[in-house]
């Protein structure tokens, strides 16, 4: 059994924070790095399952990023994850959603799991296309923002629940091999122990280039992407009013504001 | 010297570690040769100048430092920092642009002569922040009321600096709201305490019987208001003394709540609130230390899990009462039973077996716990019951030292801040993947080596 678990650096802002002089990201002297939170579940759920398949089996971790994202392949180690693989040069920056899924595509087709698991979505970027993108390369069946799952290594399909939209759940059978995408809130991500870290130190982290994996450079970064950032920007704040008074001052001048706004 | 407290070879690892966070923690601790030594550390990036500058807890030799950069985003940071010391944050108003100024108008450590010299006429954002800063003198605070908004003068009227006159201004100047806070002012002048007494609106009336200033006359007038929330305030007024406290038979719930609070009340009165219908009263009427055996008796067997583990928590409570709360089927109960540091040694054995989380955390703290227990517990599948053991006054070094080790970040954040941790704990600590902890450690051992040389 073999899980291949994708995950990302993601970037936290500070209060205060500057563009950088292009426009098109945040600097990065502003934020703080870590490990996409809806990662942390993917990873754990995939340690859970081969906990309660005796140990037995393989969990692949693997990053599209530069060298800083290596703290967070070695953090999965530390909790358990057994080998780690860190897709980067220079080629690669400016890659949008379906440059990354392309090259994860690749990693997978090269590593050939039983099954592939992915955050919803990434905490900065919030696009919630890499993972059903990289299904879509594949032509493996998918679920997205599966918020449980029955899944037996080994297995020809798997069960899981959907969240939806409305307070809606699904729940659906799908052929494995397949790409899942994970919701917060399945399970408790476990943390680290220090034996583990120490551990993960000596585990194998590998680094490939786009190259490696077959990829021109027309198929990675700004020529292989579908999408480029125009401009990241803090958009002008709206008006606010704080209403004082008496409740009937309140409710007067409540009245008053509706009355503005829909032109009566 | 202890082992394990020295400053020289404790310095001398932090510089060859390289961390930032431990560099930080004994930079102001160690001589200059060492300090240049760190702060190549803790300056190594722009990200960590940034990190440091914003947050309260770096050193003041480091904030120092950091001021004296020639960097706007540096000083916008530190001008938000709020252990910034005042002649800093004095030097940085020399250079502010106008972000920082707003933040130096908000600082709580802005000092008084700075703060007249903030240009606040045109921006309504700096009156604001002068309106509520309590360095503001009362000049200014004068200055800023000729031209205040309305919001501007409830931010003038918290003020603690401001006198009787400017109050008598606000009040005849401003709403129920604006005159409700005039009343609720240490300063408020006995006129305006007066009119407060008679105004219609109950929200003056009320926040004038939450001034802790006001004379026991006022305040015994105020118990008699026709508002349950007015009489609430009076009573919960801690200028009350419990002899005016009258009988505990207020139709109001909220006013026998706010009496049964009271740490004052005389034996006979917990007596008039111990049978009251509503269970939040009986709540605080089961802890109060005046209670007698046969009220705690009574409150013991309450059908509310709140009222029976309350009267576990009362440190009068006897031990035949204890006795039986130490087998009550609800878990709070007995876990209330189990936190009580000086509880009967038969008790406590009692509760030790109790497989329940909360008893076992309580258990855990609890300094009469049998050692062998406490190494038990350190070792529990529940990060929440480990950590109980580390505050304990006689947790074993075996389970600190397993502590040390325990995955769960916040455990070792507290192990390493708390007066138990052993020293071979924070030199381990030291190389935590958590920043905050090899911080706290780094500090905690400098601190110790200080002592020790």
């Amino acid at each position: 059994m073999k899980i291949l678990v994708a995950i990302k650096q993601v970037a936290n802002l500070d209060d205060d924070f500057e563009i950088r002089e292009d426009g098109k990201d945040v600097d990065h002297d502003f934020c703080d790095f870590e490990i996409n939170e809806w990662d942390d579940y993917s990873l754990e759920t995939a340690l859970q399952i081969r906990e309660n398949n005796g140990d037995e089996g393989e969990i692949v971790v693997v990053t599209v990023g530069p060298d800083e994202a290596e703290d967070e392949l070695r953090k999965c180690l530390g909790k358990g994850a057994d080998r780690a693989i860190r897709v980067w040069d220079d080629a690669i920056e400016g890659s949008d959603q379906v440059a990354i899924a392309r090259i994860l595509t690749k990693v997978v087709e090269q590593e050939a799991p039983d099954m592939v698991f992915m955050g919803v979505q990434a905490a900065d970027n919030a696009y919630a296309q890499t993972g059903i993108s990289v299904a879509k390369q594949l032509g493996w069946p998918h679920a997205a923002v599966v918020s449980s799952l029955d899944y037996t290594p080994g297995a020809s399909t798997a069960s899981a629940r959907r969240e939806l939209e409305g307070g809606l759940e699904e729940e659906i059978t799908v052929n494995c091999p397949a790409v899942l995408t994970i919701q917060l809130g399945i399970n408790e991500p476990r943390y680290a122990s220090l034996r583990g870290i120490k551990q993960a130190a000596g585990k194998p982290l590998d680094e490939i280039s786009h190259s490696d994996l077959g990829l021109s450079d027309d198929e990675v970064g700004e020529a292989g992407s579908v999408s480029r950032v125009r401009k990241v920007f803090v958009p002008e704040k709206g008006q606010a009013e704080l209403i004082e008074g008496t409740p009937a001052e309140q409710a007067a001048r409540l009245a008053e504001i509706l009355k503005e706004l829909s032109g009566a | 010297m202890a082992a394990g407290l020295d400053l020289t070879s404790l310095t001398e690892f932090a510089v060859k570690q390289g961390d930032p966070y431990v560099a930080l923690a004994l930079h102001p601790f160690v001589d200059e040769g060492f300090q240049a030594d760190l702060e190549g550390i803790i300056f190594a990036t722009k990200r960590l100048k940034l990190t440091f500058a914003a947050a309260p807890y770096t050193p003041k030799t480091i904030l120092a430092l950091l001021a004296q950069e020639d960097d706007e985003q540096l000083r916008l940071r530190l001008s938000k920092n709020p252990a910034l010391a005042p002649p800093l944050l004095a030097k940085l108003f020399k250079q502010a642009s106008p972000a920082v100024i707003k933040n130096l108008a908000a600082h709580r450590n802005t000092p008084c002569d700075v703060l007249q010299q903030i240009d606040w006429q045109d921006n309504e954002v700096i009156r604001g922040a002068l309106c509520t800063n309590s360095n503001v003198p009362l000049t200014l605070l004068r200055e800023l009321m000729v031209c205040s908004s309305t919001a501007e003068k409830k931010g003038i009227v918290n003020n603690p600096n401001a006198d009787h006159a400017l109050l008598t201004e606000l009040w005849n100047d401003g709403d129920k709201f604006v005159q409700g806070e005039v009343a609720a002012h240490k300063a408020c002048p006995p006129d305006l305490r007066e009119a407060a007494l008679q105004h219609p609106d109950v929200l003056v009336r009320r926040k004038l019987a939450s001034n802790e200033s006001l004379a026991s006359d006022c305040l015994l007038l105020l118990m008699k208001d026709e508002d349950a929330l007015v009489r609430a305030a009076a009573i919960g007024n801690a200028g009350l003394e419990d002899d005016h406290l009258g009988n505990a038979d207020d139709p109001s719930i909220r006013v026998r709540r706010t009496e049964a609070k009271r740490e004052d009340l005389s034996s006979q009165f917990i007596e008039g609130l111990a049978d009251d219908e509503d269970h939040w009263v009986r709540r605080w009427v089961a802890r109060q230390p005046a209670a007698s055996d046969a009220v705690m008796q009574k409150l013991s067997q309450d059908e509310v899990m709140e009222v029976r583990r309350a009267v576990g928590r009362n440190p009068s409570c006897p031990d035949f009462i204890l006795e039986r709360l130490a087998q009550d089927e609800d878990s709070w109960v007995r876990a209330g039973v189990a936190l009580r540091e000086n509880l009967a040694r038969h008790i406590l054995v009692g509760l030790e077996g109790d497989e329940d989380i909360d008893v076992k955390s309580a258990v855990g703290r609890n300094p009469g716990t049998d050692e062998t227990v406490l190494l038990a517990i350190s070792e529990h599948e529940n990060r929440d019951v480990r950590r109980s053991v580390i505050v304990n006054p006689h947790v074993p070094d075996a389970a600190l030292i397993k502590l040390q080790d325990d995955p769960y970040p916040l455990n070792r954040a507290i192990l390493s801040g708390h007066p138990n941790c052993l020293t071979e704990n924070l030199w381990f600590l030291l190389k935590d993947p958590e920043p905050q902890v090899r911080y706290t450690a780094g500090k905690a051992l400098a601190v110790r080596c200080l002592a020790a040389a």
